[in-house]
């Protein structure tokens, strides 16, 4: 499958050396998924976020496939990451650690497994939309996630 | 092939709890603090700029999502072979 992407920089006059040297790495500490380069995925919204800065966005077409570790639409792989979660979780707790944070689970399975994966593909839901499957029941689901691919 | 977690389960009971903190240790020196809902916040606004120069004035066009398909041309580059970009100028 192939998804776009949408990656944001800030508009320095230098698209040639962009051109040169292409999408910048992010290695913010609060990325979500640590250090790499990171899109938006489908929805360009997210990519313009901020009005009062000159900036270029990126498009890009990006293959989702056996070397993206899927958190948005493979359920073994949810399952991966709940799981390894549980076991660093509970085994910190046992040094009076802290729980980890998704970028810090994500890195020690990479130092400590063998982790086939180049990109990561998940989302967060800053303003989800609720829709009931019928009436009169709890039973739903939430769309309007935002969507990240990180590519190693 | 074991799944992730069973490989993460088998090398979390193969070693010390003091190599752990060890490579824990290692974890933690990369600060990969994550974003806690007051920087989800921020992150909508602010989202993978390498800076924040907002005494710059205005003067590109980028804000309208069509000029990536602009009269310029889509300009494909191959890159690692896994993704191509294009540029909105």
């Amino acid at each position: 499958m192939v998804i776009i992407g949408y990656h944001t920089l800030e508009d320095r006059g230098n698209p040639d050396e962009i051109l040169k040297d292409g999408p910048q790495k992010c290695n913010r500490q609060d990325a979500w998924f640590g250090h790499g380069y990171y899109f938006w995925d489908t929805e360009i919204k997210w990519a313009h976020r901020w009005s009062k800065i000159p900036y270029m966005i990126f498009e890009a077409s990006i293959v989702i496939d056996e070397n993206t570790f899927d958190l948005l639409g493979n359920v073994q792989h949810c399952k991966d990451f709940e799981d390894s979660a549980k076991l660093l979780n509970d085994r910190l707790k046992k040094s009076n650690k802290r729980i980890a944070t998704a970028p810090e689970i994500i890195e020690y399975m990479k130092r400590h497994t063998s982790f086939p994966y180049n990109s990561i593909r998940g989302y967060d839901e800053p303003k989800p939309e609720r829709y009931f499957f019928r009436n009169q029941s709890q039973e739903s689901f939430y769309l309007n996630k935002r969507v990240q691919v990180c590519l190693n | 092939m074991k799944n992730i977690a069973e490989q993460l389960e088998n090398h979390l009971l193969s070693i010390t709890d003091e190599q752990f903190l060890r490579e824990w240790a290692e974890i933690e020196e990369l600060e990969l603090v994550g974003p806690n809902s007051e920087d989800y916040i921020k992150l909508m606004k602010s989202s993978f700029f390498i800076s924040t120069d907002i005494d710059k004035p205005v003067v590109t066009p980028a804000y309208i999502p069509s000029v990536i398909h602009s009269a310029e041309g889509r300009i494909d580059i191959e890159l690692s072979g896994n993704y191509q970009y294009a540029m909105a100028a």
